[in-house]
């Protein structure tokens, strides 16, 4: 594909995910009662709000099909640190109330730091393991805020 | 003239040692509070109101005040330093303001946010005292149908706002408008787009999303950035605003103060529309608004006057009228029942040390704020020094802690880690993610006065336009689109087929 | 690594060292151990922060900790309620319940969608104040009587229009009940609470409304803002001798919210035992009394175990009446 073939596939794409998701609120919209213009009720302004999204996205992709705006040549990540990263976020979420609050945020700094960093293995953990009993020090016992223990007895 | 005596008054009870004391520990606090996602002006004031028990009432507020006051500066701070908007109120400043940290600007950047904060906090207090009565009928003649088209209104100037195309804009609006509707519908009770979880009934996390979307959204971005070398290392060249920078940003502050100030008093999201009225004015007002967005120091002079600004103003509904209109007001109204002081419209009368007390601490506040803050230009600036791979992690690692905090939810930090990934996805696509956060925020607000404004006229859609002050409105927002739709079209008249420059690169949260 | 880093870390470890004692050792402090969260399901301004903010003034004497208020409004009261019934059960949550809690899940039922939550998912601590509603119009509106009103509402049929607290709130039935009783059709705006409602009245959006008496009504009423027309009470207040109640006025309708604490099902005894016993000692602490007392409010203390079969009772009652109300 050309260039400029590729940009407005691209950004085609994005109208139709758009409208898709204009679609699917309307759909929403029409779980809860609608009410009347006297009385307008919970789905009242969810359907307006779909319907509007969903007319954008088609006068969008009418204009991006006719002379497409710019964005950054790729949608996706261009380096693999980028993917580590969101990958290790994904990761520290899903362990967070799992294994407690200190583990998960020492092995999500351990891999961010070696991901963006230059340094080894060892540096990396032993940095991150004081940094999260740091963390965990000030937010946890000083500032008082209720971080999970998940796996640790503390 | 009696003003000037009773604010006389008003001095003499808040510079006494005590209270001046008590004014720059609630200016620290607020400050660090600010600072640290999560935990905004609110959360701090509620934290700290038990240590006030003890103190006379107006000490007790002057404390309150000062904390507030700090908490919306401290959140300005890591606005412009690492464009994670401390609260609501911050987002617009992360346009220009981190642009000018990136650009080794940073120490401008905060020197004028504090600087025109403080003058738009003097001149508030001015407001408030001068026209505190006859602004409060004011507020109240503002009923649903004005605060719908208020509403409308600041939307077609965020959409405005962007340097790039204000359809995309407008999409990322209805985005975040309807991020608003997930949840228990305040006026029916039926919960919307949860499918039975409990844990979204309260709604989507406002600073989740806004951390996902700024915050985890721009490491990635940056991240990927290393290999194009793109960042510029902050230079120390200057802590000060220059002279060029004072004069650019002069204007700005007062019109800043201005409409802030007016909105502040008007119920609903005074201090976010005031920021985005404040930004909108300002690009639409300057020689070159196509610079907004990349480091322009208007940017950033206008809205922090403006939410400061917006501040004063929103304290008039609670000093005239007794209501609060804001859980802040809410906390002070405590402190104040505590003492026997009850608030309402007889406030100023029947307990004029507290009413002029409080006047004269919000300005005393503004001062603190000033001196404390300056010296500390310097040293948040040195944050910016830490190398990537230590700076990333710390600041993902406070973002995470920050949204956690709030409810203490799992939810929320899914919420984050999603936000960040698409807002990632929005920006490589060309699309700038910051209407969404700030149409979260109206959202709520849009749709009760739009239902409850039909309530009003039986369903007739009419009452929008025959009230005056809403059909004012109206016919401003539909002016700004025809202004735009004009200039599409010569656009598109004029350059039928030519294909536009190759991508502009997705810096900062305003690209394309 | 650069040579100060070993300080750095020297300083950290050793930091964490000398507060390894409470590292290690587990929880063994009796709670509360840190300030509590009390919810009020209503934004700011209304009839229940004047309960629970006083309230949550003198916590930290008996409790040892401080309470803190955070408003969380919407649905009626069913979005703060919902928070607290699924907040962790550790007694750091406490809900400022109203009637909506007997309400909310039976309408939820009668309207067939999921229930926002359930009566067992709380576990009362006690009841604090009873508050009546007055209702009230602009000073400036030309009613100068509830009859007055009544007599021009029923010739001219859904020209007016009330504002309540959300669709379903307790208001909003209260405000059924009196167009029952009255014979009259008032349309109805939903707000999410007491503030706003007062918002609505002062500004002239809407015809009539309602405020808790008197603490909400009465810095608006001394100031000549409002007019209060008649007392949704039993008898007449002492201070407002001057106000008839609904009853007197031939329309037998009393409405008045209960004010009580609770806290999530799943609480361990100890700490509802610990809070029970802290509640008894605010309510009869001498400065939130004082407070009561310039509010104008009537304490009035049910402990958590009476309050249990009396809430029961309560809720049986309300599904009755909603029963008529919702089907009808």
């Amino acid at each position: 594909m050309t260039r400029g073939a590729r940009e407005r596939a691209k950004a085609s794409a994005a109208s139709i995910v758009f409208l898709l998701l204009g679609v699917w609120i309307c759909f929403e919209a029409f779980q809860v009662p609608l009410g009347s213009f006297r009385m307008p009720g919970a789905g009242f302004f969810p359907l307006l709000l779909g319907m509007t999204l969903s007319v954008f996205s088609i006068m969008l992709l009418g204009m991006s099909l006719l002379s497409p705006e710019g964005g950054s040549s790729h949608v996706g990540p261009e380096r693999p640190e980028v993917l580590y990263l969101m990958g290790s976020i994904v990761a520290a979420v899903w362990l967070f109330e799992r294994a407690g609050f200190l583990v998960t945020m020492a092995l999500f700094a351990g891999v961010a730091m070696k991901v963006l960093g230059k340094m080894s293995w060892v540096t990396a953990v032993s940095l991150a393991v004081i940094g999260g009993l740091a963390a965990w020090f000030v937010f946890g016992r000083v500032l008082l805020i209720a971080l999970p223990s998940g796996i640790l007895p503390f | 003239m009696d003003t000037v005596q009773s604010l006389l008054y008003g001095f003499s009870v808040s510079l006494t040692p005590g209270n001046l004391l008590y004014c720059a520990l609630g200016v620290v606090l607020g400050t660090i509070v600010g600072v640290l996602p999560g935990i905004g002006p609110l959360g701090g004031i509620t934290l700290l109101l038990p240590t006030t028990f003890g103190m006379e009432p107006v000490s007790a507020i002057i404390m309150l005040a000062g904390i507030y006051y700090g908490a919306m500066y401290g959140g300005s701070t890591t606005s412009i330093l690492v464009n994670i908007p401390g609260e609501a109120a911050s987002v617009v400043t992360c346009f220009d303001g981190y642009q000018m940290a990136r650009q080794g600007r940073a120490g401008p950047a905060l020197s004028i946010a504090a600087f025109g904060s403080f003058i738009a906090g003097t001149l508030s207090v001015l407001g408030l005292m001068l026209l505190a009565p006859l602004l409060a009928s004011v507020a109240l003649k503002f009923g649903p149908p004005e605060q719908f088209s208020l509403m409308v209104l600041s939307l077609i100037i965020l959409a405005y706002m962007g340097t790039g195309s204000v359809l995309k804009a407008m999409m990322m609006i209805v985005l975040g408008l309807t991020l608003a509707m997930v949840g228990i519908d305040h006026l029916s009770g039926f919960a919307r787009f949860t499918h039975g979880r409990v844990d979204l009934g309260d709604g989507i996390s406002f600073l989740a999303v806004a951390m996902g979307l700024f915050g985890v959204a721009e490491i990635l971005l940056n991240v990927e950035k290393t290999v194009v070398a793109d960042i510029i290392k902050p230079k120390l060249s200057t802590l000060l605003p220059t002279r060029e920078d004072w004069k650019r940003s002069l204007g700005p502050i007062f019109r800043g103060s201005g409409v802030g100030f007016l909105i502040g008093i008007l119920p609903g999201a005074s201090h976010i529309i005031s920021t985005f009225v404040s930004y909108g004015m300002e690009k639409r007002l300057s020689r070159h608004p196509e610079e907004f967005g990349t480091g322009r120091i208007e940017g950033v002079a206008g809205p922090e006057s403006a939410n400061n600004a917006a501040t004063g103003g929103a304290m008039i509904p609670f000093l005239a009228l007794g209501i609060p209109s804001a859980p802040a007001t809410a906390t002070m109204m405590v402190a104040l029942l505590i003492h026997g002081v009850k608030p309402g419209p007889l406030l100023m009368e029947q307990n004029p040390q507290v009413f002029w007390g409080l006047i004269a601490s919000m300005y005393i506040g503004n001062v603190m704020l000033l001196i404390l803050n300056l010296p500390l230009v310097g040293l948040f600036i040195n944050l910016l020094r830490v190398p990537q791979h230590f700076l990333y992690p710390g600041i993902l690692l406070i973002c995470f802690v920050g949204v956690y905090s709030v409810n203490l939810s799992g939810t929320d930090l899914w919420i984050m880690a999603i936000a960040g990934v698409a807002g990632y996805l929005l920006r490589k696509a060309g699309f700038d993610p910051a209407p969404i956060v700030l149409a979260m925020v109206l959202g709520p607000m849009m749709e009760q006065a739009l239902r409850q404004g039909l309530m009003m006229s039986k369903g007739e859609f009419g009452i929008f336009l025959s009230r005056p002050i809403s059909a004012a409105m109206l016919a401003g927002a539909v002016l700004l689109l025809a202004a735009h739709l004009v200039g599409v079209l010569r656009w598109a008249w004029t350059r039928p087929g030519t294909k536009r420059a190759e991508g502009v690169p997705a810096e900062g949260p305003t690209s394309t | 690594m650069k040579p100060r880093t070993p300080i750095v870390v020297g300083v950290i470890l050793a930091l964490t060292v000398a507060t390894s004692g409470s590292i290690l050792v587990p929880e063994a402090r009796a709670f509360p151990t840190k300030p509590i969260t009390l919810v009020v399901p209503f934004p700011p301004g209304g009839g229940a922060d004047t309960v629970g903010r006083p309230l949550a003034s003198v916590a930290h004497q008996h409790l040892g900790q401080p309470m803190v208020v955070i408003n969380k409004g919407g649905g009626g009261g069913a979005v703060g309620a919902q928070y607290v019934a699924n907040a962790k059960p550790d007694g750091y949550t406490v809900l400022h319940a109203i009637n909506t809690v007997t309400e909310i899940p039976q309408v939820d039922e009668l309207l067939g969608r999921a229930p926002a939550f359930k009566k067992e998912q709380f576990i009362p601590i006690g009841q604090v104040a009873v508050t009546p509603f007055a209702i009230i119009v602009n000073a400036e509106s030309r009613w100068k009587t509830l009859q007055e009103f009544v007599a021009e509402a029923r010739q001219k049929p859904d020209e007016f229009q009330y504002a309540s607290a959300g669709v379903y709130s307790t208001t909003h039935f209260m405000w059924e009940l009196i167009l029952k009783a009255t014979a009259t059709r008032v349309r109805h705006m939903p707000t999410t609470g007491g503030g706003p409602i007062m918002m609505a009245v002062l500004g002239k959006h809407v015809d009539i409304g309602h405020c808790v008496m008197p603490a909400v009504c009465a810095p608006q009423f001394e100031a000549r803002k409002i007019r209060l027309l008649a007392l949704t009470s039993e008898k007449r207040l002492p201070a407002y001798p001057d106000v008839p109640t609904l009853k007197e006025l031939g329309y037998d309708v009393t409405h008045s919210i209960w004010h009580a604490l609770m806290v999530p099902a799943g609480t361990p005894p100890e700490v509802v035992a610990k809070l029970r016993q802290g509640l008894r000692g605010m309510v009869e602490d001498e400065a939130f009394k004082g407070l009561m007392t310039k509010l104008g409010e009537r304490i009035q203390y049910m402990s958590g175990e009476n309050f249990e079969k009396f809430w029961d009772e309560d809720y049986r009652r309300m599904g009755i009446l909603l029963r008529q109300l919702i089907k009808k």
